[in-house]
């Protein structure tokens, strides 16, 4: 008998459906890979059998007994189930430890002791790979490490199945890897585990099978065996995987290399980054390539005036200072954050607020007595959402209600009007669905063709290696290798990414800065 | 031991500032008044200072949870007012007035925190139309001034009892009460909550019920706040209570409490409550003149902030 | 210098700044507390150099400003004759517990006379009988607290009641629907005032009140609820107001709604009593009293008689004024602000003879 099974279940919201009639089950130790694109479902399907909701109908049944009307998170973790989201549910304020006992906290005499609870805190620690002082507050941790505290808080419930809804988003390879050795001794022991992520390979390494969701029912199940990557794309869009990427710009013909339009030499961020060489230049994308946390983050944010740095910057030729975003903006640079949902969109409101607001100076001007044009408003915002494909009820739509993806293509077209001539991304993709990825990636090509300067940065080395055209890799703060045209492949991004080396051929490799 | 002392300056680089700025006004007060430091003055001044300790106390505990009261200074005049018109004869009749006019307070809380629990509205506005209700009931308990104290109680209250500051006593208590409620699984709780309210509910905690907990505590000490209050007067009024409302929020925000929930410690709390009440004391000896000592104390307070959010700011990059 | 040690600096700096500003507006007060020592001996046969300081709820309000100025030119008089050296206000902006806390720093400082106006009739007691323990001679005027220890110089505020009701009844004889203005809940003052009246109208059995209005007592939110309970029962016979502005904002809303001017109770709000004596040609009848400015004169006065050793009596009960229809231009004063109390002065005699000398 199944551990888990899930036995046609609907949900719907406001009278849209989200599931319809979704079957699917999880036997003891085996590992379940839910596929599908945002919005196929997946969250709200794993919500039930969490018990953040409760299923329109149909029934979830959990070691051979359904349960209750009355499910929630605690009796969910009370009967064995584990889980880790991608929007993490740490309190920043509080102790490692004390988010790894998050809720069941253990207790003597009514105390729980500090001391106690590091203690108990560090094998659960130790088996995630975490090498952390379990006193430390988890706010001060990376993004990456955060994430595997969750895993390990998942782990102190000592849970039968384990849930991770894109949990290895925000990690590392080593990371991944830590991930994965927890689930398979939760595999060995008898246990199970359902695995959600965008990445397809990490997928095709850790799951037993895949269950595929579109358009919230299940369009197929198949054995790991018996199907492959263009298979399962198939499955979730229709679509073959071939022309995700568009085709890269040309390589700069012999001697005359272009003129960079931004030109940055020994760019240094305290504590983050430092000696950083880069030559973003007209219609090409570079790409901040390396393990998470490397000083990619940084380099953006000094760029965007946002991190305090030194080092000297000069655009067209000239000596430029970034201080503030006031400045970068100034000089026609853009900023699309990793954290779209505080620095890139205000998601409370709407798609056309979020949409103007960089250009409120155009669209309101002081012949105006400085008050907005709402036809010419109503205008842009049209021109931009037809552009980028945003897929919004109305303009008027509040920017939370919308997918991820669409979030990330309101936070990118907001600049579009502002005319910028150089674009920052940092994640440009994460936690998006593989449609809007491909989307995303050729706006930034056509972007990059009408003579932008692109950066971005990207924990996933597919997406570095098929969308720009050199990639330079941050090890420790300091740029360690720079791969183009032919040399830009996954394995020696990899390589250059872990070693902290160049991929010379030979492969002795040697520090290239030190 | 120097390691371990300059580790703990670290992390408490806000709560020391304003230790030192206490000190700087302590300072300041010896220059006015050189019997400061004697038991007389501190029983004194700890009397007098112990109603807005025990109200900012209150006030932390509903922040932490993310919440805000406004109607603080509401419950606090009905609680003094129960307590104030029981007719208490004897050690045993003030118990039982003490605990009549807990339990109103407590319950008033619980059903703050109940509404704001379950009504899904934002707390400011909860409490703020709840202060209108317990402003009310206040009224309809203790029409006007009046009520009585044991003669005994306001005595040893006010100048001490065998010499011991009685009202000191009390904030050692609630500190080390607040220090082992932070060490159970309640005190924890309540940090979670406070902290990210979808995580702690997501992670398995009952966040309602944590939340409503939390307004009750407030209620705790909002109720011994009145009742120190009704104490330190030997009476009570039921138009009294208003100005604690604000006071305990710039206690709470100067002790480091923040705005949104899950960062804060009742030590600053209880800090910025004396800073407060000493600023306001030391002002009075200045001579300045009354209209420009609301002007110094509002400028000293905004001064204040200002630096202690600035000298923390780094820290938290 | 390391960032730390900067902002280490910077506190500093900026504690003593703060500190250094307040020592600057100490410039600014007209305090010179140097008090002669010998001053501060109690009950010298001649007061010589006293040290007096002020405690009030308010002290924005027109009425207190009025008493203040009162109040100062009198303290004038006597640092002339060496009686008083330092005389400072302090002011508690209506937090109780402050003024509980300037009780305590007066005692502290070793005033010789402490003044107050009471924020709570119950809650300033012990600090008051603390401060008359340390043998300050302790004067509470205008809104009084319930303790026995100090002298008390009030107005009875039932009486204000009984006289306004007492009026209003006769008026009526004896029958009609009334509206009630009373101050806020809660407060003594009013609580007072509305107890008198209400012995008197059990006594008429026939004058109904058929709504009790609670106001601040400001001209706007009385205003506000005068005319939503007007609106329900505009057949009503007269209006029974405890407080100036009250009663102005009441007339008021009848003028403007052009309806039968009724009787009106008033005090002497100049706003009030302007406005009575335009409408007095159109049959508009009144009567008002005073909660007179030279309370605190008396206070003060009491106070130094005492320290002269005087046997001044506990409790001064200041005889109310009663403004009528044919006093009233001696009291309304048509070239000054609405917000103003016009009083005469008191006479050195009549002080004398109500503080016992």
């Amino acid at each position: 008998m199944a551990l888990l099974s899930v036995e046609k279940v609907s949900k719907s919201f406001a009278g849209n459906r989200v599931l319809a009639d979704v079957s699917f089950e999880v036997g003891r130790g085996e590992v379940l890979a839910l596929v599908g694109e945002n919005g196929a479902g997946k969250s709200t399907v794993l919500s039930l059998i969490t018990g953040l909701l409760t299923p329109d109908s149909g029934r979830v049944v959990f070691d051979g007994a359904p349960v209750a009307r009355a499910w929630s998170p605690h009796r969910a973790r009370a009967a064995g189930i584990g889980s880790v989201h991608q929007e993490l549910s740490l309190n920043p304020h509080q102790s490692v430890a004390e988010n790894v006992f998050l809720g069941s906290w253990p207790s003597r005499r009514g105390l729980v002791r500090a001391r106690d609870l590091a203690a108990r805190a560090e094998p659960l620690l130790a088996r995630v790979g975490l090498d952390v002082d379990p006193r430390t507050p988890a706010g001060r941790l990376p993004l990456g490490r955060q994430q595997l505290v969750e895993l390990a808080k998942a782990l102190a419930g000592d849970p039968r199945l384990l849930i991770l809804d894109e949990a290895t988003s925000a990690l590392d390879e080593d990371q991944v890897a830590a991930v994965f050795r927890v689930v398979r001794e939760l595999r060995e022991q008898g246990g199970a585990a359902i695995f959600v992520s965008h990445r397809m390979a990490e997928l095709f390494a850790i799951s037993d099978r895949l269950t595929v969701l579109k358009d919230g029912a299940v369009t197929a199940t198949r054995a790991r065996e018996d199907t492959d990557h263009d298979d399962v794309v198939r499955l979730m869009v229709g679509r073959e995987l071939s022309d995700l990427f568009p085709p890269k710009a040309p390589p700069p013909s012999g001697e005359d290399s272009p003129e960079p339009l931004l030109r940055v030499r020994g760019l240094t961020v305290p504590r983050a980054c430092s000696g950083i060489d880069l030559d973003l230049v007209p219609g090409r994308i570079t790409g901040l390539g390396g393990l998470q946390g490397q000083g990619q983050r940084e380099v953006l944010r000094a760029l965007f005036g946002l991190a305090r740095h030194a080092g000297d910057l000069a655009l067209d030729g000239r000596p430029v200072r970034l201080a503030s975003p006031r400045d970068a903006i100034r000089h026609r640079i853009a900023y699309v954050p990793e954290d779209r949902k505080i620095e890139g969109v205000h998601t409370v409101r709407s798609v056309r607020d979020n949409l103007v607001l960089p250009s409120m100076r155009q669209l309101a001007p002081a012949r105006r007595l400085t008050t907005v044009s709402r036809g010419e408003e109503a205008a842009l915002v049209e021109e931009l959402i037809g552009r980028l494909r945003v897929k919004a009820a109305s303009p008027a739509q509040e920017v939370r209600r919308l997918s991820g993806g669409n979030q990330q293509k309101v936070a990118l077209a907001k600049w579009l009007p502002t005319g910028p001539r150089v674009l920052l991304l940092a994640e440009p993709t994460r936690g998006i669905d593989i449609g809007t990825k491909r989307e995303i990636y050729h706006l930034l090509r056509r972007l990059a063709d009408d003579g932008l300067a692109v950066l971005v940065t990207s924990g996933d080395t597919m997406e570095l290696v098929g969308l720009c055209d050199e990639v330079a890799v941050l090890y420790e703060g300091t740029v360690v290798d720079r791969l183009g045209g032919p040399e830009l492949t996954e394995e020696r991004l990899v390589r250059a990414s872990v070693m902290g080396t160049t991929s010379d051929a030979d492969g002795t490799g040697s520090v290239v800065r030190a | 031991m120097r390691e371990r002392a300059l580790a703990a300056a670290r992390g408490n680089t806000d709560l020391l500032a304003l230790a030192v700025l206490l000190l700087v006004l302590l300072i300041a007060y010896q220059h006015y008044d050189s019997s400061l430091l004697t038991p007389a003055s501190i029983t004194i001044l700890s009397a007098q200072f112990l109603p807005l300790i025990l109200a900012a106390a209150g006030q932390t505990t509903v922040m932490l949870t993310g919440g805000i009261d406004l109607s603080l200074g509401a419950v606090l005049a009905l609680a003094m007012a129960v307590f104030a018109t029981y007719d208490a004869q004897g050690a045993g009749g003030v118990i039982t007035a003490a605990v009549l006019a807990l339990l109103v307070a407590v319950g008033a809380g619980a059903v703050n925190g109940t509404l704001v629990a379950y009504a899904g509205l934002p707390p400011i506005v909860v409490t703020l139309a709840a202060s209108f209700l317990w402003g009310g009931v206040t009224l309809v308990v203790l029409p006007q001034p009046g009520g009585t104290v044991p003669g005994g109680l306001v005595d040893a209250y006010n100048n001490g009892w065998n010499g011991v500051a009685l009202p000191a006593v009390a904030v050692a208590v609630v500190l080390v009460g607040w220090k082992l409620l932070r060490t159970t699984r309640h005190g924890l709780a309540l940090y979670a909550v406070g902290g990210n309210e979808h995580g702690a509910y997501a992670s398995g905690l009952h966040t309602r019920g944590v939340k409503i907990s939390g307004y009750a505590l407030a209620g705790v000490f909002t109720g011994l706040a009145g009742i120190g209050l009704a104490v330190q007067t030997g009476s009570a009024d039921p138009t009294i209570g208003a100005p604690y409302t604000l006071n305990s929020i710039a206690a709470a925000v100067l002790g480091g409490i923040s705005f949104f929930g899950g960062v804060g410690r009742m030590r600053g709390t209880v800090l910025g409550a004396l800073v407060i009440g000493l600023l306001t004391n030391l002002l009075l000896f200045t001579g300045i003149s009354p209209f420009y000592q609301l002007v110094a104390q509002g400028v000293i307070l905004v001064v204040a902030l200002a630096l202690k959010t600035y000298l923390t700011r780094e820290a938290a990059v | 210098m390391n960032a730390r040690s900067v902002r280490g600096a910077v506190a500093v700096a900026a504690t003593l700044c703060a500190l250094a500003g307040v020592a600057a507006c100490n410039v600014q007060s007209d305090s010179d507390t140097a008090a002669d020592p010998s001053g501060s001996a109690s009950s010298a046969p001649q007061a010589k150099d006293l040290k007096v300081g002020w405690s009030t709820i308010y002290l924005t309000p027109s009425w207190m400003q009025q008493t203040l100025k009162m109040l100062q030119a009198d303290v004038d008089k006597l640092k002339s004759s060496g009686k008083v050296s330092a005389f400072e206000t302090f002011n508690a902006n209506g937090d109780t517990s402050q003024q509980i806390a300037q009780i305590r720093a007066m005692i502290q400082q070793k005033y010789d006379v402490i003044l107050v106006d009471a924020g709570s009739s119950t809650a300033l007691n012990p600090a008051l009988e603390q401060a008359v323990a340390a043998g300050i001679t302790v004067v509470a005027f205008d809104s009084l607290p319930t303790s026995t220890k100090v002298i008390r110089v009030g107005t009875d505020q039932k009486a204000w009641g009984a006289m306004m009701a007492t009026w209003l009844a006769k008026k009526l004889d004896g029958k009609g629907s009334v509206i009630a203005m009373n101050g806020p809940a809660g407060v003594a003052v009013s609580e007072d005032r509305w107890s008198g009246a209400e012995a008197v109208f059990k006594k008429y059995p026939d004058i109904k009140i058929v709504s009790n209005v609670h106001s601040e007592y400001n001209l706007a939110p009385a205003a506000q609820a005068f005319a939503s309970a007007y609106s329900a029962h505009s057949d009503i016979d007269g209006v029974f107001s405890q407080g100036g502005a009250l009663s102005a904002a009441a007339l008021q809303t009848l003028v403007k709604q052009d309806k039968k001017l009724v009787p009106i109770t008033g005090e002497n709000y100049n706003g009030f009593l302007k406005l009575w004596q335009t409408k007095q040609k159109e049959g508009f009848s009144s009567i008002a009293t005073a909660q007179p400015n030279y309370l605190s004169v008396i206070a003060l006065e009491a106070a130094i008689a005492k320290r002269e050793g005087a046997s001044v009596p506990q409790d001064i009960t200041v005889p109310l004024p009663e403004i009528t229809d044919d006093n009233l231009a001696q009291y309304a004063k048509p070239d000054q602000p609405d917000d103003s109390y016009p009083i005469g002065d008191i006479s050195q005699s009549e002080i004398d003879k109500l503080i016992g000398k």
